[in-house]
């Protein structure tokens, strides 16, 4: 894509040309050029390349500006076209919002504006794609600025670093992108750097990328629920009491000494333990108060139920974690929030500790539903949010990524949105989301955000630390299969035979 | 009497001549709007100068179907500027053809194009407002001729229809003290003719339409004629009043508006000759005009033409018959469409001057304010 003039810069009624807006009139044929909102243009100027955005596009026709002439000629039963050449009169406007001047010591702001008479260029890649932030090669795939034909591709630290956060509504196609975005992850080669992923599946979603006929099979290694143990002796007493928030402070102290007696008598032996050794230890306990040693024991009762807790770890996190490779935990077949949250909890505080004691790879974690894992809710019922709070403040510095995919932004842990310094942003209806979208997302002015109302399926907006600005992207297609869904009435027939 | 009374005495004053006026010119409007089929107009004694051969004094427009027909339309812009050492002015003309065909809208050609560059005239003769007032005129007339003659030339239109008068209206007495002014003036003469004599050579229809005309042609010529029309019974109400200062007083549009119909017009007349005294050798061009209504709430437009390649009542015919399927859209505007977008074409904008100064004075090194005459450099000006 090469720069071609496109139309010549005019005085416009809103005191524009300004340092923040200018309009142009098209000075091609329409059918040459087609004029699109959201397109960046080029005007250049001495001190470099002024870069700008088309915020609106209008067409003026000096035969059709007055309603009651337009009606009083077309009584006489005759159309304005057949009358006048009306269509030799009709310009194509477009109002372009600058975005910064590209000079030689990088992106600045534009402080003065640009003068009537010059001449609106389109961009050319190398240009756009410089100032927008996106890689030639190296970088993930995501998708086109539809308008210009530019590939995104985002620079992989830019993106992940930071963490990420996709939020749309239902149906927009939140986990067709992050399939796009795993997709990337795990086609990438040994020397582009690999890292190693990990997401929960809370539906079933991205089982298709496991699947034998896949192309990411062999990287790809999903765990149901069900499998998923905990090794006991590797969970700290705090994180007890984060499993079961009614254990006390006084009885998570009490639970540290009886761990701790354990670690001295079973791990630094070789083996292990699990919870009915510390019950064992408990009863058999002198120093404990009565009555808190009776709770305990309850609370504890209660964790083992839920037979997540054994001797050894499964699947072995060490073991599964590796670059270029995805782990799925289906945890499509629970029910219960509790044990979820309880999962998710146990793998990410792992997943954090062996990356800052380097036994993991890089990880980029996918939170499906995020806001059931870091809801902005009482601690009871967010058990999982800590570590995932923990993991949004500090992960950058231990390469531990979040990717954080919701339809509820609001419902969000406000701690962990603020953490996400990239937004992927589909559509979102809901004016209480937009507004916190508006509020959380840094770089999205009050144009982008109404323009998340209007975005179709598969399109996105992305904003924050990935760009230099904010994008509209047509996510790529594919290259694993969606599931099918079934539509209700295919359901409704299953059992009505 | 406090500043009050005065102005509510001068209001009631200009009302009072309002309604009179408004009375009179209902008066003659009921009159003639009753004989208008009746009052046969090639009667009227020849020493009148009405020189017409129409047998009633309005007619009936007769459709015509425009398909296959070429119609053009020419008019000009013109910004001027009166600066301290000269004048400038900034001047185009656009010619539009609009070729008919059936069932598809109309071909479109421009003369010389779409928008063309402005010529930039300046003079630096030591005239008179008035005399530079005639000298853009003449600049401005001179241009639009010379597009109406490359129009006929390249593509030889059925009819030119030009915004304004057919006529090069310059005021006399401002141009015959200036040689400078009178050889311009004897320019457009020269282009008028070729314009006419190139018409009739090609059977091309000339015509000029003036709208909002405030002149009194038609009541002039009337007004000695209103005795001689006292055998009508309609008029014998009329002779017993003091008629005479009334009729001075109507304007021929405000007198026609109610009395013709849409799609109507008076009967012609002789408007004036081509030739004055200087070019009484020459071949002599008859003017003629009548007044056209093309809609139903516009005022009537004059219309000029000058008898070329057949007669008179044969040319107002055909001309009234066009003009009238070109203006007949709007009921509220009844200009015709080709001059619509020519107009819409030639127009220039005042910026296109103000730009023009600009560079002038930096060129010379004056600032654009003090090139602009004193009473345009006033500091404090109304409504600042």
């Amino acid at each position: 894509m090469s720069e071609k003039s496109i139309g010549t810069v005019i005085v416009g009624e809103d005191n524009s040309p300004n340092p923040s807006e200018f309009s142009f009139v098209l000075t091609r044929d329409e059918e040459e050029f087609r004029l699109q909102k959201g397109m960046y243009i080029v005007v250049p100027s001495e001190d470099g390349k002024i870069i700008a955005t088309i915020s609106d596009v209008y067409k003026t026709n000096r035969y059709f500006s007055s309603p009651s002439a337009v009606r009083a000629y077309e009584t006489s039963g005759k159309t304005m076209a057949s009358i006048f050449p009306a269509d030799r009169w009709e310009h194509i406007i477009a109002r372009a919002k600058t975005m910064g001047i590209m000079t030689k010591i990088g992106i600045q702001r534009l402080l003065y504006p640009v003068s009537p008479g010059e001449t609106v260029f389109t961009p050319d890649t190398e240009t756009l794609s410089r100032f927008l932030g996106l890689e030639k090669t190296d970088g993930l795939l995501l998708g086109k600025i539809d308008q210009h034909d530019l590939d995104v591709r985002l620079n992989l630290t830019r993106l992940l670093q930071k963490h990420v956060a996709v939020l749309a509504i239902s149906g927009a196609g939140k986990s067709y992108t992050v399939s796009v975005i795993l997709e990337e992850l795990l086609t990438r080669k040994k020397e582009q750097g690999r890292i190693a992923v990990v997401l929960f599946d809370v539906h079933g979603e991205y089982k298709g990328l496991g699947d034998e006929k896949s192309p990411f099979h062999k990287k790809t290694e999903i765990f149901p629920g069900a499998v998923i143990q905990f090794a006991t002796h590797s969970i700290r007493p705090g994180q007890f009491a984060v499993f079961e928030p009614q254990i006390t402070p006084v009885q998570t102290r009490e639970l540290y000494r009886i761990n701790q007696k354990l670690f001295h008598d079973k791990v630094k032996q070789g083996e292990g333990y699990i919870i009915s050794d510390i019950i064992a230890e408990l009863e058999s306990d002198d120093q404990i108060n009565p009555r808190s040693k009776e709770a305990l024991i309850g609370w504890l009762y209660t964790l083992e139920r839920t037979k997540l807790f054994g001797l050894g770890e499964n699947p072995a996190l060490e073991e599964i974690l590796e670059p270029g490779k995805l782990v799925i935990f289906d945890l499509s077949e629970f029910t219960s929030m509790k044990l979820k949250q309880m999962i998710v909890s146990y793998i990410l505080y792992r997943i954090f500790d062996s990356r800052k004691k380097d036994t993991v790879p890089p990880t980029a974690i996918v939170l499906e539903e995020g806001h059931q894992f870091a809801p902005e809710a009482r601690l009871e019922l967010a058990i999982s949010r800590p570590i995932v709070e923990t993991i949004a403040r500090e992960g950058r510095k231990f390469f531990t990524s979040l990717i954080l995919v919701s339809q509820r932004p609001v419902k969000l842990s406000t701690t962990t949105l603020s953490q996400c310094n990239t937004h992927i942003i589909m559509n979102v209806l809901n004016p209480y989301d937009l507004d916190f979208i508006g509020r959380s997302s840094e770089g999205i002015d009050k144009a982008t955000l109404s323009a998340i109302t209007t975005l179709g399926v598969g399109e996105a907006i992305i904003a924050g630390n990935a760009v230099n600005q904010p994008i509209f992207v047509k996510i790529r297609e594919r290259k694993t299969k969606t599931m099918k869904t079934k539509t209700l009435e295919e359901s409704a027939k299953k059992y009505d035979v | 009497m406090g500043v009050n009374e005065k102005i509510d005495l001068a209001i009631d004053k200009i009302s009072q001549k309002i309604k009179t006026y408004n009375e009179h010119r209902r008066l003659f409007q009921d009159l003639f709007r009753s004989v208008k089929r009746s009052l046969n107009p090639s009667e009227f004694p020849s020493a009148f100068g009405i020189q017409t051969s129409d047998i009633s004094f309005t007619t009936e427009v007769s459709e015509t179907n425009v398909e296959g027909l070429k119609i053009a339309g020419v008019d000009g812009g013109v910004i001027h500027r009166s600066l301290n050492f000269f004048d400038i002015a900034l001047i185009r003309a656009v010619g539009v053809l609009f070729y008919y065909r059936k069932e598809n809208n109309p071909i479109v050609n421009y003369f010389p194009e779409e928008q063309p560059f402005p010529d930039i005239l300046t003079s630096i003769e030591p005239l008179s407002q008035n005399e530079i007032d005639a000298l853009i005129s003449m600049w401005r007339i001179q241009k639009e001729i010379r597009c109406c003659i490359s129009l006929v030339e390249e593509d030889v239109p059925d009819i030119i229809i030009l915004d304004g008068s057919v006529l090069p209206y310059v005021e006399y007495k401002y141009i015959s003290q200036k040689d400078f002014l009178m050889n311009q003036y004897r320019n457009i003469k020269t282009l008028y003719r070729r314009l006419y004599t190139l018409c009739k050579k090609n059977r091309t229809l000339l015509c000029g339409v003036v709208k909002d005309s405030r002149s009194a042609i038609l009541t002039g010529k009337l007004s000695p004629l209103l005795p001689h029309l006292g055998k009508l019974p309609e008029f014998e109400r009329l002779l017993k009043i003091d008629y005479r200062p009334i009729i001075k007083q109507l304007r021929d549009t405000d007198l026609l508006y109610q009395i013709l119909d849409k799609n109507e017009r008076t009967f012609e007349f002789f408007l004036s000759k081509f030739n004055d005294e200087s070019d009484k050798d020459l071949d002599n061009f008859d003017i003629h005009c009548f007044y056209l209504k093309t809609a139903e709430f516009d005022t009537p437009l004059r219309v000029e033409f000058p008898i070329l390649f057949s007669n008179q009542q044969e040319t107002s015919k055909k001309i009234a018959s066009l003009v009238t399927a070109v203006s007949k859209y709007n009921p509220e505007y009844g200009m015709p469409s080709v001059i619509i977008e020519a107009d819409a074409r030639a127009r220039l904008q005042e910026t296109d001057a103000d730009i023009l100064i600009d560079e002038i004075s930096s060129k010379i090194g004056y600032s654009s304010h003090s090139l602009q005459k004193r009473r345009n450099r006033i500091p404090f000006k109304t409504g600042d």
